[in-house]
Parts: C-alpha cells; structure tokens; sequence
C-alpha cells in the first residue's frame, strides 16, 4: 500500500524510521573525521575500478 | 583501412571513440554522428537544476576537440542502418539527416558501427509530462532542461521569500522510468538548497517513485552491512528522507501531469493526487527509432531492436517469470546477434529483462524501474566495444571480443544530498555484482564490496569526479590514465 510520510514536527512522537544519532550527523560534516573518508572513498573506488575493468 | 561510425556523443560514445581513436593508427577512419554539438556531464545536470551550476561548466563543444584527435564528426541524427548494404553497393551504412538540412538525408559507410544513441526522453508516455508544449513539469535529462528547472525552481524559492508556500515534487513520471537515483539526488539538493536560501520551512517537499521500496534504484536495492547488522537499502532512503522532512510515495505508476497537480497509480490499484508548485519529473526512455533494412529494402528493425527500440545484442531475451530470471540473461560482448559488425551500448542496448520485481496492480498494468544502464557501467561498456573493435581491425575477424559482463560489473556511485564545500553532503555507494546473483551471494552480492556511506567527504568526491570526468572526456594530457 502506498505509504506517505508526514514530515517530522516538533512535539510530535519520533517517526518510525531509523534516524541517526547527534553524533553521526557530526561525524558527517567534520571535516577531519570526512578527510579520512575521503582517504577510505578513494581506495575503494580503486578497488571497485579494478573489479570494473577486469 | 578501416571505417568505424560511432552513433551518439554521450558518456558510453565518448568513451568509445576516445579509446578507439587511441588505439587505431590515423589511417583508420573515425566518425561520430551525434545530433549534440556538445558533450554534457549529466551526472552534474542536477547541480544545473538548482541555480548552482550553468549549463557551461557541464558542457564543452565537441568540433574542436574531434578535430584536434582526428574523428570525423557528423552533427545529424541517424535513422537507419542498412548493415547489408543496398542494391547498388554491398558495404554496410548508415542514413543520418544533418542539422539544419531539413531532412535531407546523407549516407555513412562503415566496417563497424557502435549504436550508442541512449534514449529518447519519452514524455509522450504520459500526458502532461514536460518541460515542452503541452508538458507541466520539469526536467534535468539535458543541460538545456536543466536550466529552465533551474529558473522555474529560484521563481518559486523567490515566491516563498515573499511568504508564499510552494509544494515541490520530484520523482518519475511514469511507471516504467529508469534513473531514480537521479530524481533522488535532485529532492536531496532541492532540500538542501531551500535551507541554503533560508526558506525550507515554507516549503512541502514530495518524492514521488515507481520504485517498489525507497532505495531500489532499479536494481532491486541492495543490502548494507553496518554497524553488525545486514541491512536493505530502503532503510538508509527513508531515514534520509525523513531527516530532512521528505515526504514519498513510493510504487507509484504516473498518470498524468496537469497544471498544479499530479495524479498516479498506487500498486493496489487506488488513485493518488497531489497539487504542487513546482515539479521535476523524469520521463521513460525509449530507443531512438532507428530502423534497419536488408539489401533489398525489406525491413529488420524487428530482428535488430527490441519493442522498445532498443537494439539487441547478446543477451538472453526469451520470455522468463521473475524467478527465472538469471545474471546469465544479460549481455558480455554488447555485439549484435544479427550481424557481428554491429554493437550496441549505455542506454541503447536492449536489456532482457527488468532486475527489480514488477509491480501488477489490480487494474493489470504491470510496471516497475528498469536497470540503469548510465555513468560508470555506459562508460565500461563503451571502453569494452572499443577495444573489441580495435582487435578486430588489428588482429582480424577470428580475434576474440573482449568480455565485460554487464551482470558482474562493479558499479560505483556517488549521489549528491546537496553541494557545499563546508556544509555539502553525498551518498557513496559501491555494488558488486551489478544484476544480484542469490545462487553465489546470500544476498545477492558482495558485502564486502557492496557499501554505501553518507557525509562531506562524499561531496568532495563528487566534485573531483566532476572535474575529473570533464578532464578526461576533453582528452587533455594523461586522459587514458583516468579509468571509466
């Protein structure tokens, strides 16, 4: 059945969906902890061009 | 000498005669017919759709640089392929109808011919779709329909300014569209740049999908390995979208686009509608159109090209349940079954079948998001024919074709959540195999291989790709050494 989700507002139960943590969404945009992603993203493009072009 | 046409000047044509043009000495002839003067990164086409990019930094003319590597360029739409030649000469060709000739049309001999035409943006299919005459909704498949969304999206982002509450919707407008993950990056911008604006809280933001589940991609989604658990893609969707006040309808078969408003098919048969101020709608895609004729000008577009106009090749295309269908139906060589000279690749090879489970509704319309056949996966296809071709004309007709299955192919992609050097967000996600093999994987890939993450870092990459892939397809120095 086609669900749609009302957006979240204030005083409202949380909805039924994983969210994430006040700490994940600082890891998200600090930029120290997002240079070393961005290190770990490049060496799994890497590995996933390899698997491309075998 | 050889003679190689290549048809169709995007992201799977160009990797083809760059890589064509590298390998063949000058004395074998290239030639791309394209009705594109310029070569577009579409995968940056959303960043256009929102104001922060123009047309220019996602496009460059291809004259110049077809002539500064030695490709003949043609600017024309090709109409058919005659592979056996006709009465008068028995050399293969092509028919095109130049630019600006009226529909005059012209000849192109060829020993190989490479059909990388991609789609034709079908919004025939539903009425009331599109940006052209009759159409009310947007669209960002081309640089050019990306800038009038891009100017239709600040009308109504300066509407809310003035206090106005706009309804965005963003999604597909059909049942049997393709591309979700573009409509999806292009909802996460659209939030991400009303908060930029400073007006989010006027605005009421719907995604609209054919996708059975949120994150289906047209794969059948996929399976992610975090924190201990193996969980499926439509989580991660849905907890960004909810984190951001997205509201979506998901199975959706659109029926039609009036002015204001929206109405679609739900899986169980019931009727939606919404009214909106503003909609980016993707539209299905079709084959070009191309037709084909023997010698004698009997027709065999049947034999060459699917219903759906596009053009078979070594696939397996006989009619299967969902449970039947196997990684083994999808195509290896991407060369035509009819006649060996022939490949197709990107959008405009025939796929056998969809990846992700049909929808059927109570009424019998039978729908569902088809397998993307764009960026990362068109690119390799069209690296994998070149150097097929090439050792055909190096080595002869008895040298083996090289292999690059469509369904074990690992795909990477980066999917913008809205730009930003400091405050910018994309989701990386990496899949391997492309088509899910249950027989070899539990969950039908790779999890080791198959990941996907969130955050700054993945805009970053994004951008340098963007850069990067500009870079590549200008064939400045050191190109080739960029991978597809």
């Amino acid at each position: 059945m086609t669900v749609v989700k009302k957006p979240a507002v204030p005083n409202q139960p949380p909805p039924l969906v994983t969210q994430p943590t006040r700490r994940s969404l600082r890891r998200r945009q600090s930029v120290l902890v997002q240079l070393w992603r961005f290190l770990m993203l490049n060496l799994r493009m890497v590995r996933m061009i390899r698997k491309a072009h075998r | 000498m050889a003679k190689i046409v290549i048809l169709g000047a995007g992201i799977a044509g160009q990797a083809a005669v760059t890589l064509l043009r590298k390998k063949l000495p000058r004395k074998h002839e290239i030639v791309m017919i394209s009705p594109n003067e310029e070569w577009n990164w579409v995968p940056s086409n959303i960043w256009v759709g929102v104001g922060i990019m123009g047309a220019e930094q996602v496009c460059f003319p291809l004259a110049p640089l077809y002539e500064r590597i030695g490709v003949e360029f043609r600017v024309g739409a090709a109409t058919a392929i005659h592979p056996e030649g006709d009465a008068s000469s028995s050399r293969p060709f092509v028919e095109y109808v130049p630019a600006g000739t009226g529909g005059e049309t012209r000849r192109e001999s060829f020993d190989f011919l490479v059909n990388a035409t991609g789609p034709k943006l079908n919004f025939g299919a539903t009425p009331g779709l599109g940006p052209g005459e009759g159409g009310h909704s947007w669209s960002v498949c081309t640089a050019e329909h990306a800038v009038e969304a891009s100017a239709a999206f600040l009308e109504a982002v300066e509407r809310m300014k003035r206090g106005e509450e706009q309804t965005f919707v963003v999604g597909m407008g059909h049942g049997s569209c393709t591309c979700e993950g573009a409509a999806f990056e292009y909802v996460l911008n659209v939030e991400h740049e009303l908060k930029r604006h400073g007006v989010r809280e006027k605005g009421r933001i719907v995604f609209v999908t054919n996708e059975p589940e949120l994150g289906d991609f047209g794969v059948g989604g996929l399976f992610l390995r975090h924190e201990g658990y193996v969980t499926p893609s439509h989580f991660f969707a849905e907890s960004l979208f909810t984190e951001r006040g997205i509201e979506w309808v998901k199975g959706a078969n659109v029926m039609e686009v009036g002015p204001g408003r929206l109405a679609w098919e739900s899986p169980d048969g019931s009727e939606g509608e919404l009214t909106h101020d503003f909609a980016m709608l993707l539209p299905p895609f079709a084959g070009v159109g191309l037709q084909a004729y023997d010698r004698n000008g009997e027709d065999l577009t049947d034999r060459l090209f699917a219903p759906s106009g596009f053009q078979r090749v070594d696939a397996d295309y006989g009619a299967k349940a969902f449970g039947e269908w196997s990684p083994r139906d999808w195509p290896e060589t991407y060369q035509s079954p009819h006649d060996p000279r022939l490949f197709a690749v990107g959008i405009a090879f025939a796929p056998p079948h969809p990846v992700s489970r049909p929808i059927r509704t109570p009424r019998g319309h039978t729908y569902g998001p088809t397998v993307p056949r764009t960026g990362m996966t068109a690119a390799v296809m069209g690296a994998t024919v070149a150097e097929s071709i090439a050792d055909l004309v190096r080595k002869g007709p008895e040298a083996p074709l090289h292999r690059n299955p469509f369904a074990t192919m690992a795909v990477a992609c980066v999917a913008s959540a809205g730009a930003g050097f400091r405050l910018g967000s994309a989701a990386t996600i990496t899949m391997y195999p492309l088509v899910p093999d249950y027989e070899r994987y539990e969950y039908g890939r790779d999890l080791e291989s198959t990941t996907g993450e969130i955050g700054l870092a993945g805009h970053w990459l994004k951008y340098l790709l963007h850069y990067l892939f500009l870079y590549k397809a200008r064939c400045r120095p050191g190109w080739s050494l960029i991978p597809e």
